[in-house]
């Protein structure tokens, strides 16, 4: 239960009042203020409004309101605002009486928000037909992310975020109901404060007000060519109340998640010099104990994190002013790797007038940071860090006797892990801004026309510089500068007009245009031979042979959108929208492209006979929508026939590298992607919505996928891009979130979970295809994803695994080739006794099938406990880096597991025998349930009392502790089951090779307000 | 409000009515529309033909695809694997699947398809003057006819492709055309690009640069003619062949290189003898001389791929100065001396299959100093064409057309002259085909040029069945590979060679 202090103020004073001030006429009045609940400022622009009817006030900026002309009666009076719990009470209003009703509300994240940004406006929660989940900055304030999007996690049911990375400065992969597209990228699209397709990880995360999720068409068809993926309105923070300064910080420490297993020096060098064809030329002394180099502990250390926020905001009159500035660090737990981050934000809204408002949201970020070299093969490229902290021999020192770095055992490609660390230098630098300046006018009330123009510029640049001395560079010392550029220009036009027709009829029309333009620039030089690796990449004319090349593409979106939004009654709500976009991506002859969806929502909470019937219904509201949306992700270009200059050739003793090599030949119709989404939901509410669900059932099918069709090589090319192809996802979604109050104790439960499911229909006449999800090192391992009409994405492709043969007679009567005693065991499926393609078969899938957060809360005086738990069922992951692992014997380093090696005296059946490595190829030996359960946020919150606090001066300080990632269940045998080394890939999911690990970490902070 | 609402309005329609702002303009690159338009276009474009003999995924043509299918499977060479693609090829018991059947054909089709391109293009290119259009016009017609002629002896009836690809649709309906037919349309872009091709590029200092001349166009029109005139087609083009290979020589432009082991050398390459080569260079260094290269030298190793046998050296008498550079029998690297048959620093294979130690490649072995830099390539050339080879195709056509004549003699005696060998003399003409054929085993061996004798000469099956290796697999109709698995599924008109 809410606890609210409602005062009534005596009637009869009141009333003797009332009779000179208030209004001629017999209606009365109700006031009051709305403080918030933890702090006790005053709150402003809290929408109070009298449920069932139409009166309603806004606070002002001390947060008081006034309701005029309320008829008599008894009242059900409601106090909303974005990041706040609403606050409930029940007044009665004599005649010409002026009644008291304060608020203290309380802040808080999910929950019926009374308004939510739906792309090109606002609506109320209420009058919402289609499918928006949104989270508040408050409720992830405290979460230590590099990126805003990462704190998600958990909390939107429907909505999956994986890391798929967990190096500072890494891509992020979300999915909303799965992802439509083979070939184009399937990421939500981003809006921050309107700016279309603006980045999520260059943003502070404390700047941001909400995460508004549109899912379902109905929401998302307004974005037309780019909504087909769902999409994230991030709404920034605007000054607000009185101004005050806050200063708010954290600090901690992260550690790796684990530690693998692997074996000691002595145990190493026991079965190297037992296998019977190690390598003569080295000898290990198996006699003596040996010292062991952990190579865990060598490249991992506890890192911290830190981050600086410093906020100015307030409103005064018609002014409001936000202006932020954080600086953020994280230091990787592998060596190597970091992040730091500086950005700035001056957020201004000015009413000039009644009916002129002015705005601008600048923000500039610049980041620097290093990487680790990561997710790459072994082979003449020196391997990456993480592989080679478990490969690399225990026996051998970091640093040899000369002090340089040690050398591998054998003489092979790899190098030192720690050698690659500090001989190794990439370095990104990063500067992002927006500017976006609006004016809104209201020429008549109701009509509203808005224009804005924005303006984002990119810039990364890497800088990477391989030494000498590593085998990476092929000793020759290489150096690699890439600089992407990228500029966009949008400007919007709207026009809104609001009309409510008599009591029962509301309607609003929004009518716009926008035009865009992108313009994307890459400069990249390489160098390779240098004689020193004093200068690195800041000289490379030192270098023996320099290259260099550079690229420019454009393009641009026109479109023109329309809603309406009607309801009847406030019960009855129907919407509809459209928009046409036009792209140049698109072909001659498919330049343009409609999107229309509808939705129907009827609010049954409203309904008096079920206000009788089931009087604990609080809310409840069935919804059902349809509509198409698009997809453009594909490649600038992509229907123009193209040449490629750059292939490198001799004539006599000269070397050119400017060759031509025709690309591509020309797609006269490539159009979009479409998808059809059908939803329908459920919002109800129970007992004043201390029990609130919301439930929705989705399909949605992408036609006109950009498939590239296999066409005989003897056309002189491998494939062509057109649209042919179908995919569909089906899936539910549940949310469910309770409130409790007794006695001053505030517990909140919440939690989400969805299902979903991916199906291949169609591919244009083929059957499937493939695709390599491991790495290019080992070269056996070919087509190990498929992609199949009727399946899901992201399946895995290869052999069973059977065990071991167990004796020669077994291995010889296989008809597996190279089948050895002691070796791997493949089953033959389909019975042919022998062991050839056809006996490949589908070994497991990426995708979870279940996604759920669970949400608690508990609140008690000034203390507060939150924690989060999520996790992903159903899935696997492919244990590429495991597949190295498993060697008895080997010249490198293996897992612990190989000591149970096969003899014929220790008949194993889950480990091969001496020297006798695993089969050359994907069988379901490396492939892995990934499925997890995570403790991803547990923190504990204090207030201090504001007497102690005014002591030093400080008007409010909060202190909290939060550990993130503390704990995973999961049988996955690596680092962590999130990982996916292809990136974010829809297609070749779930393949872990030598990933970066996850971390742990314990953050302690601190917020003030001055 | 009136202002702004017009305003709006303006800006709408104006924007609206751009449709011209979306039509796509590319940047940074071109388009068939606009390039190739000058000499220096063509150039670069010429340069990319070259990229689909050097390049392509797993150095699919001339570094390793190309041995793979045409040398591996002879009897000179044997591959060290025993389980793998590799070994398929070498035993003949691969399928229409094996990946070294695709990787080639693929280079092979995208060559022929931008030299399409180019021919159909060069004729309307008005800024540049007709002696330069006849070159390049010359230059792509070589490629189209050298990258069937490869198709050809391979696989036999294969889609002859004469005109640029413009769309999709019809793919599946491709057939491959009889072989007679696409000989002749080999031979016709021969003569050709032998018409409007130079003896020398203008800005040459080699005869041989990497790019088609006259006599690279004549030499292949000459070996041409020999396949025509042999087992498989069975025609009787002798004399043209004959006359084909007399122009080279009477040309001048070429002369054989005194000694045998100076012809192998990076520094001498494009050489006075050679006539057309494939060059390597640059950031694009050939992976061949890593692959015939033991594994047991130290830091001079290969990769150690193929080797040959000692029953192939046997063949060689030992006065045969080339006998020494063919083979690798030992080799010193630093303080060293490793030999291919004694210990210590054994490193000639050896293993249960093959009795006896198993001598490496020599002519390739060249690194200009070691193989340790470079991730084990080198810039070295892949040569095609020699002058040796084309005496020698000259004394053959000679001696089929008439007899064991002077010239035939005067032909193969310079050849034998150079490796230190008598001269012949006094044979009848079974005599002589005989010594032609025992020569061009020595002369050319390792060069891919032995599978295609012996399948012209029509001994394909009676050697190959001879050869422990390739008697493993060896049927009479594998003297023609499988068309690759993947063209027949995605074009099933195209149909499998007979017997796979």
């Amino acid at each position: 239960m809410r606890t609210i202090r409602v005062c009534l103020i005596g009637c009869a004073a009141l009333l003797a009042a009332a009779g000179g001030a208030t209004a001629q006429d017999s209606s009365g009045a109700i006031a009051g203020v709305v403080r918030a609940r933890d702090t006790g400022t005053p709150v402003a622009r809290v929408g109070v409004s009298v449920v069932g009817t139409r009166l309603t006030a806004e606070s002002d900026g001390e947060g008081r309101y006034t309701i005029s002309a309320v008829p008599p009666g008894t009242y059900h009076l409601r106090a909303r605002l974005l990041g706040y719990a609403a606050g409930d009470t029940t007044i009665v209003v004599q005649v010409g009486q002026r009644v008291s009703a304060d608020f203290r509300l309380q802040p808080s994240a999910i929950e019926l928000n009374p308004v939510v940004a739906v792309g090109y406006g606002t609506q109320r929660k209420a009058d919402l037909t289609g499918s928006v989940s949104s989270v508040t900055g408050p409720e992830i304030a405290t979460n230590p992310v590099d990126r805003a999007d990462q704190a998600l996690a958990g909390r939107v049911p429907g909505m999956q975020v994986q890391t798929t990375n967990a190096q500072p400065g890494s891509e992020l992969r979300i999915r909303l109901r799965g992802g439509n597209s083979l070939s184009g990228d399937n990421s939500p699209l981003v809006v921050i404060d309107g700016v279309i397709g603006a980045d999520l990880s260059l943003i502070n995360p404390s700047d941001i007000e909400t995460f508004d999720v549109l899912k379902d068409a109905s929401a998302t068809a307004i974005y037309g060519a780019r909504g087909a993926n769902g999409v994230i309105l991030v709404t920034t923070k605007r000054g607000q109340g009185p101004f005050h300064f806050d200063y708010s910080t954290y600090i901690g420490a992260q550690d790796v998640s684990k530690h693998i297993a692997v074996l000691n020096a002595d145990q190493f060098a026991l079965l190297y010099m037992r296998n019977p064809n190690h390598d003569k030329s080295v000898k290990l002394d198996t006699l003596t104990h040996l010292s062991t180099t952990d190579w865990q502990d060598v490249v991992y250390r506890s890192a911290p994190i830190q981050n600086h926020q410093i906020q100015v905001s307030g409103s005064s009159g018609a002014s409001s002013l936000l202006l932020s500035a954080n600086w953020f660090d994280q230091q990787g737990v592998l060596l190597g790797s970091d992040l730091t981050r500086g950005s700035l934000r001056f957020n201004l809204d000015q009413g000039l007038g009644a009916r002129f408002r002015l705005g601008t949201r600048v923000t500039y970020t610049r980041t620097v940071g290093s990487q680790a070299r990561v997710n790459s093969g072994y082979g003449s490229g020196g391997g990456p860090v993480t592989m080679q902290a478990l490969r690399f021999a225990p026996t051998i020192p970091v640093r040899d006797s000369t002090g340089n770095f040690s050398g591998p055992l054998l003489p092979s490609a790899n190098d030192n892990p720690m050698a690659i660390i500090e001989l190794r230098q990439d370095n990104t630098t990063t500067g992002y801004g927006i500017g976006t300046l609006f004016g809104e006018y209201d020429p008549l009330p109701g009509l509203t026309l808005r224009t804005s123009l924005s303006y984002t510029s990119s810039d990364v640049l890497e800088q990477q510089y391989v030494s000498r001395k590593l085998q990476a560079s092929l000793n020759l010392g290489q150096a690699n500068i890439d600089d992407n550029t990228a500029t966009t220009w949008l400007v919007e036009n709207t026009a809104t007009l609001h009309r409510a027709l008599g009591r029962q009829h509301d309607l609003t029309l929004l009518g716009g245009f926008t035009a865009q333009q992108t313009d994307n620039g890459a400069n990249s030089a390489q160098g390779v031979g240098f004689t020193s690796d004093l200068l690195g990449y800041r000289r490379l004319n030192l270098a023996d042979q320099v290259t260099g090349s550079s690229n420019a593409t454009r393009q641009r979106v026109l479109s023109y959108l329309g809603r309406v939004n009607y309801s009847l009654a406030g019960k009855y709500l129907v919407t509809g929208t459209v928009r046409a976009d036009g792209s140049s991506k698109f072909a001659a002859n498919n330049k343009w492209a409609v999107f229309p969806s509808a939705a129907v929502a009827w609010r049954l909470s409203d309904e008096p006979f079920l206000r009788r019937l089931i009087p604990a219904v609080s809310e409840l509201k069935l919804r059902l929508s349809a509509g198409s949306t698009g997809s453009n992700a594909i490649p600038t270009y992509q229907s123009l026939a193209a040449w490629n200059v750059g292939a490198p050739y001799a004539i006599g003793p000269t070397a050119f590298f400017n060759g031509a090599t025709l690309s591509r030949i020309t797609n006269p119709n490539l159009r979009w992607e479409t998808t059809v989404q059908y939803d329908a939901g459920v919002d109800l509410g129970l007992f004043g919505n201390q029990l609130t669900v919301t439930a929705d059932a989705y399909d949605k099918t992408t036609k006109d996928l950009l498939y590239a069709k296999q066409v005989p090589y003897l056309l002189g090319f491998a494939s062509y891009v057109t649209n042919i192809g179908r995919v569909r996802n089906r899936g539910l979604e549940l949310a469910v979130d309770t409130r409790s109050a007794s006695r001053g104790l505030e517990v909140r439960l919440g939690g989400n979970v969805s299902l979903n499911r991916s199906k291949v229909l169609d591919l244009g006449g083929d059957r499937q295809f493939f695709l390599t999800g491991s790495n290019t090192s080992l070269p056996r391992w070919e087509n190990d994803v498929i992609v199949q009409v009727g399946q899901p994405l992201g399946n895995f492709y290869g052999y069973v695994w059977d065990g071991i043969f167990q004796s020669s007679a077994e291995a010889a009567a296989s008809g597996q080739a190279g089948a050895v005693v002691g070796g791997d065991k493949l089953r033959d499926v389909n019975g042919d006794r022998k062991i050839d393609s056809n006996d490949q078969t589908i070994l497991g899938n990426a995708q979870p099938r279940y996604l759920f957060g669970l949400t608690g809360s508990v609140t008690y005086d000034r203390f507060s406990l939150s924690v989060l738990v999520r996790g992903a069922l159903d899935f696997q992951v492919v244990n590429v880096s495991r597949a190295g692992m498993e060697t008895p014997g080997g010249s490198s380093n293996m897992l612990t597991s190989v000591l149970g090696y096969w003899t014929t005296t220790n008949p194993s059946n889950s480990m091969t025998a001496l020297n006798v490595s695993p089969f050359d190829g994907l069988t379901s030996r490396w492939v892995e349930d990934g499925s997890f359960v995570r403790l991803q946020n547990v923190t504990v919150q204090w207030d201090v009392p504001e007497r102690l606090g005014a002591r030093v001066g400080v008007r409010r300080l909060r202190l909290y502790l939060s550990g993130q990632n503390l704990l995973t269940a999961s049988r996955y045998s690596w680092y962590d089951p999130e990982v996916s080394s292809r990136g974010t890939s829809d297609l070749t999911l779930g393949w872990d090779d030598s990933n970066y690990p996850g971390t742990k970490t314990v953050t302690v902070g601190a917020s003030v307000g001055f | 409000m009136i202002l702004r609402t017009l305003s709006l309005a303006v800006i709408a329609l104006t924007l609206g009515g751009c449709r011209g702002w979306l039509v796509e303009e590319p940047q940074s690159f071109f388009t068939p529309d606009d390039f190739p338009t000058t000499e220096a276009d063509l150039k670069i474009a010429l340069g990319g033909i070259d990229d689909w003999y050097t390049g392509g995924q797993s150095q699919a043509y001339f570094h390793r695809g190309w041995p793979m299918i045409t040398e591996v499977p002879s009897d000179q060479t044997v591959a060290q694997s025993a389980s793998d693609s590799r070994y398929a090829q070498d035993s003949y018991t691969l399928n229409a699947s094996n990946e070294w059947l695709w990787r080639v054909w693929r280079q092979i089709y995208g060559a022929i398809n931008q030299a399409n391109v180019l021919i159909a293009r060069i004729p309307q290119m008005d800024q540049v003057s007709q002696s330069v259009r006849d070159r390049y016009l010359g230059a792509v017609k070589f490629h189209r006819a050298f990258n069937h002629f490869n198709a050809v002896r391979v696989w036999g009836s294969v889609p002859l492709m004469m005109r640029p690809t413009a769309e999709f649709a019809t793919a599946t309906q491709i057939t491959r055309a009889p072989t007679a037919e696409i000989y002749d349309s080999i031979a016709r872009d021969l003569a050709d690009a032998a018409t409007l091709l130079p003896l020398r590029w203008p800005d040459s200092s080699t005869p041989d640069d990497g790019r088609p001349t006259r006599g690279a166009a004549t030499a292949m029109l000459a070996d041409v003619y020999l396949n025509m005139s042999g087992a498989i087609v069975q025609q009787n083009h002798w004399a043209e062949a004959a006359a084909a290979a007399k122009a080279v020589i009477d040309s001048k432009a070429y002369t054989l290189v005194p000694n045998f082991a100076d012809l192998w050398l990076i520094k001498n390459k494009n050489g006075p003898e050679h006539i057309y080569s494939i060059q390597f260079g640059g950031l694009k260094r050939n992976l061949f001389t890593s692959q015939s290269r033991p594994s047991g030298i130290g830091v001079e190793s290969g990769i150690n791929y193929w080797y040959s046998t000692p029953d192939f050296m046997a063949t060689f008498s030992d006065s045969d100065a080339r006998k020494k550079t063919t083979f690798l029998t030992q080799v010193t690297v630093g303080t060293t001396t490793y030999r291919y048959d004694t210990l210590p620093g054994f490193f000639g294979d050896k293993r249960p299959r093959f009795p006896k130690p198993m001598p490496y490649y020599g002519k390739f072995y060249d690194a200009n100093g070691s193989i340790a830099n470079n991730n084990g390539r080198t810039d070295l050339n892949w040569p095609i064409y020699r002058y040796a080879d084309v005496l020698l195709m000259f004394a053959e056509a000679e001696n089929e057309a008439n007899g064991p004549t002077p010239d035939a003699y005067g032909a193969i005696n310079q050849v034998r002259a150079r490796a230190k060998l008598a001269p012949l003399a006094g044979l009848s003409q079974d005599q002589f085909r005989d010594s032609v054929h025992r020569e061009r085993s020595w002369e050319l061996a390792f060069e891919s040029k032995r599978l295609f004798d012996l399948k012209r000469w029509g001994s394909f099956y009676a050697v190959l069945s001879q050869d422990p290796v390739a008697k493993i697999g060896l049927q009479p109709f594998m003297v023609f590979l499988p068309i690759p698995q993947r063209e027949i599924d995605l074009d099933p008109g195209l149909g499998q060679n007979t017997g796979w």
